[in-house]
């Protein structure tokens, strides 16, 4: 069979609109994730489908293949006015309720196109046809429709339309301004070509014999695209929006500029137990009784965030109450945004939360009390009982060991009193630095031998109190070096020596134990070089002078100013 | 021909302690103290050392702590007694001490009196907690398995619970020691355990006692 290609100027605009439909599928395919995408790149496939194979009906002069091809242009078109209903379905949010019926509904256009190619064998589509290559500047296929396209397709294709029209006018009323004009937009875009398509059906089509809805489909695409982008309702179409402020916990109140109430979510009426109506116009003073400092926040400042409280059904309940203005792309104040959200469970949550941290931080203190007087008072008091028990059978068994006895047990008992004072001293660091110096020394010298047995002397010509921080020092300083004395030393004697002489506080302790080379120790030393910064940092200078086998002598010097 | 004396290692960080606990050995002919350690890992090479009959064991000390010094001991020494003296009482030290095996436990309040007495009864291979730490132990969350004790079983566990020895609790009841014994050994068998002070544990868990 000759295809007989003919070439008609008709062909360059229906070029250019099937460029341009290829585009808005390109914009749908990007767009993907939007549920509106997927029917538009429909809507777009089937127009790209009905305007080529018209290109081809009207660029060949052979008469079957341009009935073969007007046939194929039905693939798109019967399509059409369903896909169309599906838009305005999932945009205007109805899915829930109308998706159902968008599979049944395609039985029809599927029907349809089986008439249509099996019209032959009833001629129910069309009737006898015929070419005519003069009437018009290209070539046209002459025929009538039959049956089925006047008393089903037609009417099925216009039923459709109007539904589709009802959702998009509906929801022309009941939207927030800004989608107002893109709903028109659609309107348009769904009414050019069937507009047009009603003219050239009466008879006045703009090019005889010639379909021009065809023309203007790519337009209505064109117009679909735009709105998307203009409005990026491909990004957050209005039903997600709707549905993020209807239904939110939040409260959510829009003011005007004159601090009238324009909107209110469904959890705010709810709060404020009125009906949308009542609510709507009153003063934003009239919401809240007797938060006249709230009242006055909101109606001076643009932006807040504060925590309020506010009654609800008869409990206090805390809200994070966030105000920020409503502005016009100019930039002027058109109104203004409250949000409440509800904080009272995170409050709570935070005040246990604070409570069993105080909770644990006393039992802690409590666990380390408790380690504390296992670790240093229990031991001394299991020895001191220990040869108690033991004085009865010495006096019969071992006369001689009596006294030692005797003097381990006044050590060990002061030693224990002694452990006791430091535990509770160290558990309030208040009383440990305005107590007199010389008696917590003394305190850390009795309990030394207590634990270890080693006379310590403790000597001290006046009573010393120093500030809070060179005090603690001094304290903290005198632990350490009886503890180094005691872990790394064999002393037998200890001497701790504080006086004042003039200004001049120092502090001394002494040993005799095994001494190490100073030079060698001290900068490696951490406990050592610890008790340099101890001393540094209250102004004191500290002093090590140490010989193997003599000793060593940790001197402190503090001058009062 | 004097008898061989019981040799003890005193495990413990407080020189105080070993002062005392020396003092305490001088006045027995029986014991001697072989040695002092002041942590577990210490505890380990003495034992080599010296192969002691009994250890007598601080729980909290610095490098090593008193259960796994018990636990690698035992695991070395299988018939060596190691006795918790410790003043540490939360139910947890005392479970673990017990369940690696220790003898007893001790608490750092014990008369010198009693804590002769203690050795002794663990030398003989018994087992005595002192009132205190059945306390301890009796407090703690309770289960209830009955591992199918007899009940001549159930009456021979409070007993050697309460530190009778075999020929107390043979008198106690009116049957022969060797019937004591054989209730002893599938008592342990039943709850699983091997030491009597383990199954202390168990059965002060499981309210048997």
């Amino acid at each position: 069979m000759n295809p007989q290609w003919h070439y008609t100027p008709l062909a360059i605009p229906m070029g250019v609109s099937l460029l341009l439909l290829i585009a808005l599928m390109v914009l749908g395919y990007r767009q993907r994730q939007n549920p509106l995408a997927l029917p538009f790149l429909f809507l777009m496939g089937e127009s790209f489908i009905w305007m080529s194979t018209s290109l081809l009906e009207v660029s060949t002069l052979n008469l079957s293949l341009s009935l073969f091809f007007a046939d194929a242009s039905f693939l798109g078109i019967t399509f059409m006015s369903v896909t169309w209903l599906y838009i305005t379905i999932v945009y205007t949010g109805q899915q829930q309720r109308f998706q159902k019926i968008v599979p049944i509904l395609t039985i029809v256009p599927i029907l349809t196109n089986i008439i249509i190619w099996t019209n032959p064998l009833h001629h129910l589509w069309r009737g006898e046809s015929f070419r005519d290559l003069t009437t018009t500047w290209f070539p046209i296929s002459i025929y009538n429709y039959g049956d089925w396209f006047y008393n089903v397709h037609i009417p099925f294709a216009f039923t459709v339309t109007l539904l589709a029209t009802y959702f998009l006018l509906r929801s022309l009323f009941f939207r927030n301004k800004v989608y107002r004009v893109q709903i028109l937009i659609m309107l348009m875009a769904l009414y050019l070509p069937l507009s047009l398509d009603i003219i050239g059906r009466m008879g006045l089509e703009p090019i005889p014999y010639f379909n021009s809805s065809t023309l203007v489909f790519p337009i209505s695409g064109l117009l679909v695209g735009w709105a998307l982008l203009r409005f990026q309702f491909l990004n957050l179409t209005p039903i997600a929006r709707d549905r993020v402020v209807e239904n939110m916990e939040s409260m959510m109140v829009v003011l005007d500029q004159k601090h009238r109430v324009v909107d209110v979510n469904p959890a705010a009426r709810q709060h404020f137990k009125r009906d949308k109506k009542e609510i709507i116009g009153t003063h934003i003073q009239h919401l809240f009784h007797n938060k006249d400092d709230l009242i006055e926040s909101i109606t001076n400042k643009a932006y807040l965030n504060q925590e309020i409280v506010l009654e609800q059904s008869g409990e206090n309940r805390v809200y994070a109450l966030q105000v920020s203005p409503i502005k016009y792309r100019s930039g002027g104040i058109a109104g203004q945004l409250l949000l409440f959200n509800d904080i009272t469970t995170r409050k709570d949550t935070e005040r246990t939360l604070n409570e069993q941290a105080q909770q644990v931080a006393i039992l802690e203190e409590r666990e380390r009390l408790a380690r504390e007087l296992h670790d240093s008072v229990n031991q001394t008091l299991f020895a001191a009982s220990a040869l108690a028990d033991l004085l009865p059978k010495a006096i019969d068994a071992k006369p001689e060991k009596v006294q030692d006895y005797a003097l381990n047990i006044q050590q060990l008992t002061h030693g224990a009193t002694a452990q006791m004072r430091l535990i509770l001293l160290e558990l309030y660091p208040d009383a440990l630095v305005q107590s007199e110096l010389g008696m917590i020394l003394n305190h850390l010298c009795v309990a030394h031998i207590g634990e270890t047995g080693v006379a310590v002397n403790f000597i001290s010509n006046t009573q010393i109190h120093l500030e809070q921080d060179a005090q603690m020092a001094f304290y903290r300083i005198t632990q350490e070096a009886l503890q180094n004395i005691r872990k790394h030393t064999d002393a037998t004697e200890i001497i701790v020596e504080l006086c004042q002489q003039n200004d001049t506080i120092t502090l001394q302790i002494q040993d005799n134990g095994a001494g190490f080379v100073v030079d060698n120790t001290l900068a490696g030393h951490f406990g050592l070089k610890n008790m340099h910064q101890r001393a540094t940092s209250v102004g004191a200078t500290l002093e090590i002078s140490s010989e193997v086998n003599r000793g060593t002598c940790i001197t402190v010097t503090k001058e009062l100013r | 021909m004097n008898p061989k004396k019981i040799g003890i290692i005193v495990i413990d960080d407080h020189r105080r302690v070993h002062q005392a606990l020396s003092e305490m050995f001088g006045f027995l002919d029986d014991m001697e103290i072989l040695a002092h350690g002041s942590n577990g890992a210490e505890a380990l090479t003495l034992c080599e050392r010296y192969q002691p009959d009994l250890i007598l064991m601080d729980v909290v000390m610095p490098v090593m702590d008193g259960v796994e010094a018990t636990k690698r001991i035992l695991a070395k020494y299988p018939t060596l007694k190691i006795l918790a003296l410790s003043s540490f009482t939360d139910p947890d030290t005392v479970r673990e001490m017990l369940t690696n095996g220790a003898v007893g436990y001790l608490l750092k309040d014990a008369s010198m009196e009693h804590l002769e007495h203690t050795i002794r009864t663990a030398i003989e291979g018994h087992s005595v907690l002192s009132p205190q730490m059945m306390q301890v132990l009796l407090n703690q969350p309770k289960t209830t398995e009955n591992f199918h004790l007899s009940r001549r079983e159930k009456e021979v566990l409070p007993l050697f619970a309460n530190g009778m020895t075999n020929p107390e609790i043979a008198t106690e009841l009116t049957i022969s020691e060797s019937t004591v014994k054989f209730h002893i050994t599938n008592i342990l068998e039943k709850l699983n355990v091997k030491t009597r002070a383990e199954a202390l544990v168990i059965a002060a868990k499981n309210n048997l006692v």
